[in-house]
């Protein structure tokens, strides 16, 4: 369960990405969206691209960070080096930060990939949840939430919903 | 036939798929009963050919097979669907297909 509701200040960190640099949520002056995420679970797979989307989209507002604190002993196609992969080959445009100690995701109290926490730009958490209501079929997305929050946060506006149950595999935790 | 859905605790993937098999079992009109088996451990897995949940086999074939470098864990199944997305419960047609051919 969430250890942080609506409301609350983010939780500070500083991971290693991909990109060789270190990675601290503190640093950011914009909307961070913490996504807790990975790369062998399908829910991750089929919405990545919708992810690198909304970076894309909004980038001049949103600083999208994406996590993953899966055990790469029992899931290596979630250890740093495929992680780095699949960076290049999705050309993510985020860094893809590595919680190897799981620290973080316990910190956050997340559970699921993927699995978002927004915080506007005071560091306040204002959207916490899934991405959008279908995983399987981009086209036939009813409810963009993550996309929406998003936009009610630079209008300066509470997202309704602020919380949608996250979906998606569990966080793989270390034995 | 033999229908046998392997699966990990608490995924999610597992009643949509079950839904998508049998409304195909329906709608082929097949009446056997689906066997519901729970993989519990890395050792299990192993023994079971598991490589991720859910996966439905039909008379032990399963309607993906994995590649070879596919490997047996607790892991979360990732199916191709026709357009090359990934889509964490098989497609309807896919399930359709083994179970045709099966019949």
């Amino acid at each position: 369960m969430a250890k942080i509701k609506i409301g609350d200040t983010q939780l500070n960190f500083e991971l290693p990405g991909v990109d060789g640099i270190k990675h601290n949520i503190e640093n950011i002056q914009k909307i961070k969206v913490v996504i807790f995420s990975c790369n062998h679970c399908p829910y991750a797979q089929a919405w990545e691209d919708r992810i690198v989307n909304l970076q894309s989209e909004f980038s001049k507002e949103i600083q999208v960070m994406m996590i993953s604190s899966n055990d790469a002993e029992q899931f290596p196609d979630d250890s740093f080096k495929e992680m780095a992969k699949r960076s290049k080959e999705k050309k993510f445009n985020f860094p893809y930060l590595y919680d190897e100690s799981q620290e973080i995701a316990i910190l956050y109290g997340a559970e699921r990939t993927p699995e978002a926490f927004v915080f506007d730009a005071l560091g306040t958490l204002k959207y916490h949840g899934t991405i959008d209501d279908n995983y399987e079929n981009e086209s036939e997305v009813e409810k963009s939430f993550l996309k929406e929050a998003i936009k009610n946060i630079i209008n300066g506006e509470n997202p309704s919903p602020s919380f949608t149950e996250p979906v998606g595999c569990t966080i793989k935790w270390k034995n | 036939m033999n229908i046998t859905v392997l699966y990990c605790d608490d995924c999610p993937s597992l009643n949509p798929s079950l839904d998508r098999l049998k409304k195909v079992l329906i709608e082929e009109e097949i009446e056997e009963e689906i066997l519901l088996k729970k993989v519990e451990s890395k050792e299990e897995a192993t023994k079971l050919k598991f490589t991720g949940s859910p996966t439905i086999l039909i008379n032990g074939i399963d309607i993906d097979p994995p590649d070879k470098n596919s490997y047996f864990a607790l892991n979360c199944r990732a199916f191709k669907k026709q357009n090359g997305k990934i889509s964490p419960i098989p497609p309807i047609d896919m399930i359709r297909k083994l179970v045709i051919q099966q019949k």
